[in-house]
């Protein structure tokens, strides 16, 4: 997706995603029409906030620093007044649910849009996939490449084939009880060892 | 799976089939399932891509072929082959039977349960394997008649059926019907002994 589309993205008030990009390349280019914010990693979520009202108005650290997380999200929503801000961070993954509390607050104005990427899919904790669904993934094709499997699971197949196979063999064996016993109790004779070995002495 | 693993699969599934069909090349067929059950992975290291063309299940028109000239090496690749496929189909990534056609993968169990290669579990299914083949490979083999009881004979009467020579009226004894009620697995001592001549003994090794 190029500029024009992102921007378009943006015109629409939708939020956009990236799987396994760094948003910092959006950020330089949107940086020019939009006020912009770039994050490496949405936390910790209070020196965010100050950064970026620090950013927008120009309050020194020191005084941001002594106000509370819920002061300093109403300060920076009364400072953007109707003015666009896009917040940019990668690792979208590693929101936390105090963190995700405040960018859902944040996400809530409308004149405060997100752009974000994301890298590890199976460590998103379930509220973040509430978050998650005011997303628009960009590059989709590249996400379900690396995520979803093109694949048929013949579980069961298998265990028939076997069962069947098992069926004739200990027909057959049976024939010869001596034969099928020695079989049988040689082969569990032999897992008990194994399981002894494993149990006393371990694996290191 | 790494090679070990697939030939001693190969060779476990060979010899219970053989046991099955009462396969007589044992030795043949061991080293021809063996053999194969890497082929798949030399054919992949060969074209330069894993889990590919090697492991379609299409490899088996060929085998059937080979069949036609000597059928108990065909049956000895097939088996080889399929334990190999059967094998990847374990494994995490499964295998692409219908490959050329469809580049899906076939796979077994749930994902985090599948074995994957080079690992412990793929170590703890040699061994399971190992445990199964030793004893089968003893019986199978008849190798394991050597710890049978040597001592135990079983005694045979032969009956024997007198037909008259009708050029010159001599008796000839011929066509004996024997009857044989043996332990498996065991070499069978038999003893046939003509009355005041030599004695002659006949080591049948299976029947």
């Amino acid at each position: 997706m190029n500029l024009i589309h992102i921007k378009e993205n943006i015109g629409n008030g939708k939020n956009l995603m990236f799987y396994k990009k760094n948003v910092y390349d959006c950020f330089k280019e949107l940086k020019k029409d939009y006020l912009c914010i770039y994050y490496n990693e949405p936390l910790p979520i209070k020196i965010r906030l100050v950064d970026s009202i620090n950013f927008i108005s120009g309050y020194s650290k020191t005084h941001l620093n002594r106000l509370a997380i819920t002061e300093l999200t109403k300060l920076l929503i009364d400072e953007l007044k109707s003015t666009t801000l896009i917040i940019l961070f990668n690792h979208f993954e590693r929101l936390t649910e105090r963190s995700l509390q405040i960018y859902q607050y944040l996400n809530s104005r409308e004149n405060i849009h997100f752009i974000c990427s994301f890298s590890i899919v199976k460590t998103f904790k379930p509220d973040v996939y509430l978050f998650l669904k005011t997303f628009k993934l960009i590059n989709e094709e590249e996400y379900k490449v690396e995520n979803t499997t093109n694949e048929i699971n013949i579980t069961y197949i298998v265990y028939a084939i076997i069962s069947v196979y098992c069926f004739f063999i200990y027909m057959k064996t049976s024939f010869s009880c001596s034969m099928a016993s020695l079989l049988i109790g040689g082969a569990w004779f032999a897992f008990l060892i194994f399981r002894t070995l494993m149990y006393t002495g371990g694996r290191s | 799976m790494r090679e070990y693993t697939h030939i001693a699969g190969a060779i476990l599934i060979f010899l219970t089939f053989a046991y099955l069909i009462n396969f007589s090349n044992l030795l043949i067929g061991i080293f021809f399932a063996g053999w194969i059950s890497v082929f798949p992975d030399i054919i992949d290291k060969l074209t330069g891509k894993h889990r590919g063309i090697g492991h379609s299940i299409f490899w088996l028109i060929p085998f059937t072929i080979i069949g036609f000239w000597d059928l108990p090496i065909a049956v000895a690749i097939i088996i080889g082959f399929l334990s190999h496929i059967f094998l990847d189909i374990l494994t995490t990534h499964g295998c692409p039977l219908l490959y050329p056609l469809q580049d899906t993968d076939f796979v077994c169990f749930n994902r985090k349960r599948r074995i994957k290669t080079g690992t412990n579990q793929e170590k703890a299914a040699f061994i399971f394997i190992l445990l199964l083949l030793v004893p089968v490979l003893l019986f199978t083999t008849n190798i394991g008649s050597f710890w049978g009881n040597s001592e135990e004979q079983n005694l045979v009467f032969a009956a024997s059926q007198d037909t008259q020579n009708s050029s010159n009226n001599d008796v000839v004894k011929n066509n004996f019907n024997l009857n044989f009620e043996l332990d498996q697995g065991v070499n069978k001592k038999i003893t046939v002994k003509k009355v005041s001549e030599n004695e002659t003994t006949i080591l049948v090794d299976d029947i």
